[in-house]
């Protein structure tokens, strides 16, 4: 009688470590799961936050090398002028400009 | 003894463990559903997670509207001890740069949760991420971004505190712009910290899509300086400005001064975020005269170089007197337009019928939407024939007794001088997704053809005609070739015409040989100058320099084409006429047809001629002929130029004028 009540005995109390092993081990995987999602979340909003002042560079940068900005203080703070007032178009026929070469070509010949 | 001691032990520890089996299988059994939604309600938070609202750029993706995070701190008075408000006032002072007392008197009440700081920056709300007071707490409080705060901003428009938009792009282009919202559920501990989220309870925010608008920010800019420099100095009560791609309907750039700045909307009046350019309608004045001549021309009823009597100034009709500011005694029909003679327009429109010249205005979009994606457009006044009275369409035919918006007028124009196309105005360029991925596409919208391609380039010319020797010689700008017109109206003030108010406009064009820009400038009630010519057309000079000098080589004269004259056609007259004038000197008798012709032995050009005068000029020239069609002379077998041969026959195929695609019932 003495010898078999001790097998189950060391059974039972096996079982029962194991399982209470087993639920301590899911606590502590569902603490560090919660944990890590809570961290995600952070990380998400963090991200967020630098994807917005990214953004919020680039219209500095585009404000800033604008051509319009460049162009005054180009004129206000350096005294720099636009070369493009007085364009001066000289328009000769193409024709012309092959009579003429003909007729110089012709000339030195 | 020892024996009843340890039974009565055991009897102890099985009793308190039976109590104790019994209150948590009442626990986990039987109260378990309701336990399980009082422990859910008082631990997890469903958070709305904002979708982010979409960005909008210029047509050179120029960054213009974007959203910052920014964060709004709360606390709880009820909360809050003594020693927490003297912490978040040490704390606050010193990262928002405030005085202690500013906080201390915030949170001087009891009971409630106010807001201590509204909108704090990412980087200041980085700087209390660790500080930690039972009753504090933050919230996320996204603000929307108009980096170049005023610029475009009827355009653009404005979010409310709902974040929705409340007028312009922001609010007819709402619900591409404000994405979907998600949710997460949040689980806190007792003082509201976070710890932990339901993942599998979470819904992901999408993100608003993003807006790529046809306007440049560099013109934008150039006409809301040049405007509001105008309007300073004229003295004018309000501007508005158009700039626009007159070959497809692309609005570049859209202005009123004054104008607001929609980080700060609340701080302006609702006339002053109102779009006026859109919701505002004026009777136009002499810049109307261009549709008016335009009909006569599509219509062959006018030749430019044929003269009209303009009484002096002053001219009675029906009873009604009309005067011009300049007095002339004759003028040609060209002179009429570039000296903008209200007499001289209302004697030549009254060879056009009332319908025909009502179908005109309709074709080109009068009295009616311009569709453009902007809220509150207005449709504007133009009465039906059957509405008018004996002088209206006199009235009408130089900008009074019709009413129009800006939009309208430029998008009309855009049609006189592009070809004859009608197009709707556009103001989105394309839609992309978050990801960049397009979705909408804005392709031109051609909406009909109101004039003829002819008819467009003689109008063309017409105009350039009023920079370089009329009213609008103060748009005149060297190296490009500008075409425009001035408009001066009195305004009506309680059911009467002002003789002080006035508004003041000018509408022009460049490069005028083949236009890529037209431009209106309206200013309201100048007190120094009253004519469009001398008030707004400067304006547009400025606003046009600018714009040719950021890209000098696109505008500038191309001395070949500038000087392509546009063979003036013969005047036919018109049947359906009610009224003719009989103080015009009209050529369209048989003899000056064939005196134009003159004793050449070339085919002469027949297109356009009426029936009657093709077949009295083939008959002198002794060509037999032969007709197909009625109405007017379509084509000619014999080409133009040709030399004629006796014994030769010529076929005309003729058509009845009619507006091509009109569709304006």
């Amino acid at each position: 009688m003495k010898k078999s009540a001790k097998p189950a005995i060391f059974f039972v109390l096996f079982v029962f470590v194991s399982y209470t092993l087993l639920v301590l081990l899911y606590v502590g995987v569902r603490l560090e799961y919660e944990k890590l999602t809570k961290e995600k979340v952070q990380a998400q909003q963090r991200m967020s936050d630098v994807k917005n002042w990214k953004v919020n560079l680039l219209a500095q940068d585009q404000a800033l090398s604008s051509e319009e900005r460049i162009v005054g203080i180009a004129q206000n703070e350096l005294g720099m002028v636009r070369d493009s007032d007085q364009v001066i178009i000289l328009s000769v026929s193409k024709e012309k400009v092959e009579k003429i070469t003909k007729a110089i070509e012709k000339k030195y010949e | 003894m020892n024996n009843s001691r340890a039974i009565l032990v055991i009897v102890f520890v099985i009793a308190f463990s039976g109590v104790l089996l019994y209150r948590l299988f009442t626990v986990q059994i039987l109260d378990s559903n309701n336990l399980k939604y009082y422990a859910k309600r008082q631990q997890t938070v469903v958070e709305k997670i904002k979708a982010e609202r979409g960005f909008i750029y210029d047509r050179n993706s120029v960054l213009l509207v974007y959203n910052r995070n920014d964060v709004s701190f709360y606390v709880d008075l009820r909360m809050l001890s003594k020693k927490g408000k003297k912490k978040i006032a040490d704390k606050f002072s010193i990262v928002f740069n405030k005085p202690r007392n500013y906080y201390n008197n915030i949170m001087s009440d009891t009971g409630k949760t106010i807001c201590i700081e509204k909108k704090a920056s990412t980087q200041a709300s980085l700087q209390l991420k660790d500080f930690k007071v039972t009753g504090l707490f933050s919230k996320e409080d996204p603000t929307r971004v108009y980096y170049y705060q005023d610029l475009a901003s009827h355009l653009l428009g404005y979010v409310g505190s709902d974040y929705h938009g409340m007028d312009g792009i922001a609010k007819s282009c709402d619900d591409q712009l404000a994405g979907e919202d998600g949710s997460m559920v949040v689980i806190r501990d007792a003082i509201g910290d976070m710890i932990s989220v339901a993942e599998e309870e979470t819904k992901p925010a999408i993100p608003g899509d993003n807006i790529y608008l046809t306007i440049n920010k560099s013109y934008q800019d150039i006409l809301q300086q040049e405007l509001k420099s105008g309007l300073e100095k004229y003295e004018g009560t309000s501007a508005g400005g158009i700039i626009m791609d007159p070959n497809n309907g692309e609005i570049l750039a859209l202005a009123n001064s004054p104008d607001f700045d929609p980080n700060e909307y609340w701080k302006y009046t609702d006339t002053t975020r109102r779009d006026r350019a859109v919701t505002d309608t004026y009777e136009p004045g002499s810049t109307f005269k261009t549709f008016s001549m335009a009909a006569l021309l599509d219509r062959n009823l006018c030749n430019l170089n044929e003269k009209v009597f303009v009484e002096n100034g002053r001219y009675k009709f029906k009873n009604v007197y009309i005067t011009d500011a300049h007095k002339n005694d004759w003028l040609t029909a060209r002179g009429v337009i570039e000296e903008s003679s209200n007499i001289g327009m209302s004697k030549l429109i009254q060879r056009l019928n009332d319908d025909t010249f009502y179908k005109y205005l309709r074709a080109f979009g009068f009295g009616n939407f311009t569709s453009v994606d902007l809220p509150g457009e207005v449709r504007g006044l133009l009465r039906k024939p059957d509405e008018w009275g004996s002088v209206t369409k006199e009235f009408m035919s130089f900008g009074y007794a019709v009413m129009v918006t800006p939009i309208q007028l430029i998008t009309a124009y855009s049609a006189v001088i592009n070809g004859g196309i009608l197009y709707q105005p556009q103001i989105i360029e394309k839609i992309t997704k978050h990801d960049g991925t397009v979705i909408y596409n804005d392709a031109p919208k051609e909406i009909r053809k109101v004039i003829s391609q002819e008819t467009s380039a003689r109008m063309r010319d017409l105009l350039v005609g009023v920079v370089k020797e009329g009213t609008g010689t103060n748009a005149q700008i060297s190296n490009v070739l500008v075409g425009g017109k001035t408009g001066t109206s009195q305004k009506l003030i309680d059911g009467k015409y002002s003789k002080f108010d006035y508004n003041s406009s000018f509408i022009g064009f460049f490069p005028a040989n083949a236009p890529k820009i037209v431009c209106l400038i309206l200013v309201n009630s100048p007190a120094i100058g009253r004519y469009g010519g001398s008030v707004a057309a400067p304006i547009f000079k400025n606003v046009a320099q600018r714009i040719i000098a950021l890209n000098p080589g696109a505008y500038i004269n191309q001395p070949e084409e500038q000087s392509s004259p546009v063979p003036e056609i013969l005047v036919t007259k018109n049947s359906n006429t009610k009224n003719n004038s009989n103080n015009s000197i009209k050529t369209t008798d048989t003899a000056k047809i064939l005196s134009s012709i003159g004793n050449s032995n070339a085919m002469p050009d027949l297109r356009n001629f009426s029936l009657r005068d093709a077949i009295v000029v083939l008959m002198k020239l002794g060509i037999k002929y032969r007709i197909s069609g009625s109405g007017n002379v379509d084509s000619q077998s014999i080409q133009p130029g040709q030399k004629i041969v006796k014994g030769l026959s010529c076929v005309l195929e003729c058509k009845e004028p009619e507006i091509a695609g009109a569709s304006v019932y």
